[in-house]
């Protein structure tokens, strides 16, 4: 179980280095991928049943917006830091999570401290930090939709971290809210490629009024 | 039986956005009929037992989905009368939202009824999308609030555990999450901003996303609230006040922009934010009884202003503009339908006012106190510019009709700054086709065409002298008394005098096109008069309504 939750976490920074470095939009994307099949084996998981529906929907989430942009070659927007700091921001609150979570949990959290908890109370901080990176600093639609299902997963992920595994409604619910934001994510990116044929999303001179 | 109304809108939603959209003309409404018929049938009190919880059907669960429906449904009958139906994408998406509110409302579980409530505003969202940069970016920001909403209000339920077990030193977080969900989702000042915008961009969309959906969102975190907000902790009393402070504010400034704003989309959008902002005091207050007044007045509020959106919808598309300088006189150019929207826009102002003795006026009282003085006056004081804005709108309907109005014609393209686009058509393929104005068919003016005989004839010749419009009701009235001669000369006195008056009424009743469009903003507004007036049962629904089940420690809440 321990290696599990280490693995995810793993599996976590992965993804979130892949999406925040990726100067490819199928990287990014998989990357994306690799965080949410991941999160959810990070905290205590409900019935197998429930598990399997969570994957599943991530597997169709990433795939909606893989759809968008597998044959596009769409270029990325420049991250705003560069990617490099961003990433080493993500392993800083992943090590911070690490070092104090034993005491952070030890508060809040209605389930005892072990060390599968503080690996996933490392990687939420890590997802925290990312999802907050990419919503507010992100050049570019593929980054933006990210981050809003990266915000999710945090939440989702404290949820667990601090309160235990949900039951099967908790599951398929999460599961219908991670398949209905990559809907928008992917309509959102294909609209975006089909405006501009990029996913900057800075105002081009003739879009910007007076201009 | 329960998840038949889920089963019936996602399906219909699905095939919205899949069957092209010449087929797919009469689907929404086959959609929402098979939803109603669902929760007709719908047992009350047989559960349906799922792993770990349940799925209870409430009374005020059905109210709410059964509101929602017709609401849904009148608004889209408006679009089409009034010559503007909404784009398929549009409308499936809508379908697809209100469809996860069933369960997101009936969940046993905050947590679970949250994450629902926020995939029915991603799926309505998702229908909304569309090339275009203004587009896009609302789209995203969008996107941005809600699920930044999300993630606030699920850290918030997993911080504020029920007493004995919740840790003080992490209530200041927990309710500081707990204000950034629900300033994100209602739309409280200052980050109201994507709620405007989407209301000026989409009068069809907007009232389910800025209404419908973030109502849902409050009313699965009521149960919870409950549970953990009714002891006053100093930390938690700190934020209970800056949260009622935002109320307030948005209460108030609300109302001003709503009375100040000449845009009727933003009338109607302001006028939202104020209604929800007065049902987010509700966790700003320790008392358990101002949940039933909030659970009432969320579900009253927003049937209300789906009326109001639909009436500025039938007024933009009707006369071209929605400034309301630019319609100077809407009531009077069409006096059937015109009386009958007055009548709308009365019976939407009396529902979200209230009188004394009434469930709305209780509700408002009982909110507002919720926030200490002198916020509670700030915000029961709030309501004034909102009546008044009403109050503005229908005096600018029975002013003296603005020339446009009257001659029928459209202002030159430099008379006004233009407007955006409405986001709820559907793209066409290819350069945009110019938009038809006025639309033909409608209205007492444009039916010139179907004047035969002697009447064309008059109207042939009076049109030197007088503009078309006038020219053609003088000919409808003339054509009014050659039909009903024969019976009038039976008649003599007073008795000819009714007769004739009563048949020059029903003539131009019969030649105003626009009645049934007018009649489906009817609907609306007496449905939020009903509920107001206690039909339906929505203060008992409300007070029985359960929450959801209390978080313990060691299972998720």
């Amino acid at each position: 179980m321990e290696a599990l939750a280490a693995g995810a976490a793993l599996g976590v920074l992965l993804g979130l280095a892949a999406l925040l470095r990726a100067s490819d939009a199928r990287l990014a994307v998989l990357g994306l991928g690799l965080v949410l099949l991941a999160a959810p084996l990070l905290a205590p998981t409900g019935s197998p049943g429930g598990l399997g529906f969570r994957v599943v929907s991530a597997i169709m989430a990433t795939f909606l917006l893989w759809r968008v942009v597998r044959d596009a070659g769409v270029p990325l927007g420049r991250p705003a830091l560069g990617g490099t700091l961003e990433i080493a921001f993500i392993v800083l609150a992943a090590m911070l999570g690490a070092v104090a979570g034993p005491d952070l949990l030890a508060g809040p959290a209605s389930t005892p401290v072990t060390p599968t908890s503080v690996a996933a109370l490392a990687a939420t901080l890590a997802i925290g930090v990312a999802a907050a990176d990419l919503l507010l600093f992100s050049t570019d639609a593929l980054r933006q939709v990210a981050g809003a299902l990266l915000a999710l997963s945090l939440g989702d992920a404290a949820l667990r971290t601090l309160a235990g595994a949900p039951p099967a409604t908790g599951e398929l619910a999460w599961g219908l809210l991670v398949l209905a934001a990559g809907l928008v994510g992917a309509r959102l990116v294909g609209a975006q490629v089909a405006a501009r044929g990029d996913l900057g999303i800075a105002a081009r001179p003739h879009e910007v009024p007076g201009a | 039986m329960l998840l038949a109304y889920p089963a019936a809108m996602g399906l219909g939603a699905l095939l919205l956005a899949l069957v092209p959209e010449r087929r797919g003309r009469w689907l929404l409404p086959a959609t929402l009929l098979a939803a109603v018929v669902a929760l007709l049938a719908l047992p009350a009190g047989q559960p349906l037992r799922l792993e770990g919880g349940e799925l209870a059907a409430s009374p005020y669960l059905r109210l709410w989905l059964l509101a929602a429906a017709v609401s849904l449904g009148a608004a889209w009958a408006t679009a089409t009368l009034a010559g503007a139906p909404p784009g398929p994408r549009v409308l499936a998406g809508l379908a697809g939202g209100l469809a996860l509110v069933a369960p997101a409302l009936a969940a046993p579980r905050p947590a679970e009824g949250l994450a629902l409530a926020v995939a029915g505003g991603a799926v309505a969202l998702a229908g909304l999308v569309r090339p275009g940069a203004g587009a896009l970016r609302l789209a995203r920001d969008l996107l941005r609030d809600l699920a930044a909403a999300g993630m606030l209000a699920l850290l918030a339920v997993a911080l504020l555990l029920p007493e004995p077990f919740r840790p003080p030193e992490l209530d200041l977080v927990a309710g500081l999450a707990l204000v950034g969900a629900l300033a994100l989702r209602l739309g409280l000042m200052p980050l109201h901003g994507s709620a405007i915008r989407l209301a000026e961009s989409a009068p069809l969309a907007g009232p389910v996303l800025i209404a419908w959906l973030p109502a849902a969102f409050v009313a699965a975190l009521l149960g919870w609230h409950a549970a953990v907000a009714g002891s006053p902790e100093t930390e938690l009393a700190a934020v209970r006040l800056l949260l009622a402070a935002l109320c307030a504010a948005t209460i108030v400034l609300s109302g001003l922009a709503s009375l100040a704003k000449d845009d009727l989309r933003a009338v109607a959008g302001y006028a939202v934010l104020a209604e929800l902002a007065l049902a987010g005091l509700v966790f700003a207050s320790t008392d358990a009884a101002a949940l039933s007044a909030a659970r009432g007045w969320l579900l009253l509020a927003v049937v209300a202003r789906s009326g109001l959106f639909a009436l500025v919808l039938l007024l933009e598309a009707w006369h071209g503009t929605r400034r309301l300088p630019e319609l100077n006189g809407w009531a009077r150019v069409a006096p059937a339908s015109g009386a009958v929207l007055l009548l709308a826009l009365a019976a939407i102002l009396a529902a979200t006012l209230g009188w004394p003795g009434s469930d709305p006026f209780a509700w408002r009282l009982r909110l507002a106190q919720s926030s200490a003085w002198p916020l509670s006056v700030v915000a029961l004081l709030g309501v004034v510019p909102l009546a008044l804005a009403h109050v503005r709108l229908a005096w600018h309907g029975l002013r003296r009709p603005a020339e446009h109005l009257v001659a029928d014609v459209p202002m030159e393209p430099g008379d006004r700054p233009p407007l955006p686009p409405a986001l709820d058509d559907e793209p066409a393929p290819g350069p945009l086709p110019p938009r038809a104005w006025p639309r033909p068919g409608l209205g007492p003016l444009a039916p010139a065409a179907r004047l035969r005989g002697p009447a064309e004839r008059l109207r042939a010749a009076a049109a030197p002298r007088l503009s078309g419009a006038r020219a053609a009701a003088l000919a409808r009235a003339v054509a009014a008394m050659g039909a009903g001669r024969r019976r009038m000369a039976r008649l003599s006195g007073p008795g000819a005098a009714l007769a004739s008056r009563a048949d020059a009424l029903a003539t131009t009743v019969r030649v105003d096109g626009r009645l049934p469009a007018a009649l489906a903003v009817l609907v609306l507004a007496l449905m939020a008069l009903g509920l107001a007036a206690g039909y339906g049962g929505l203060a008992e629904a409300a007070r029985m309504a359960g929450g959801a089940a209390l978080p313990s420690p060691g299972g998720a809440p």
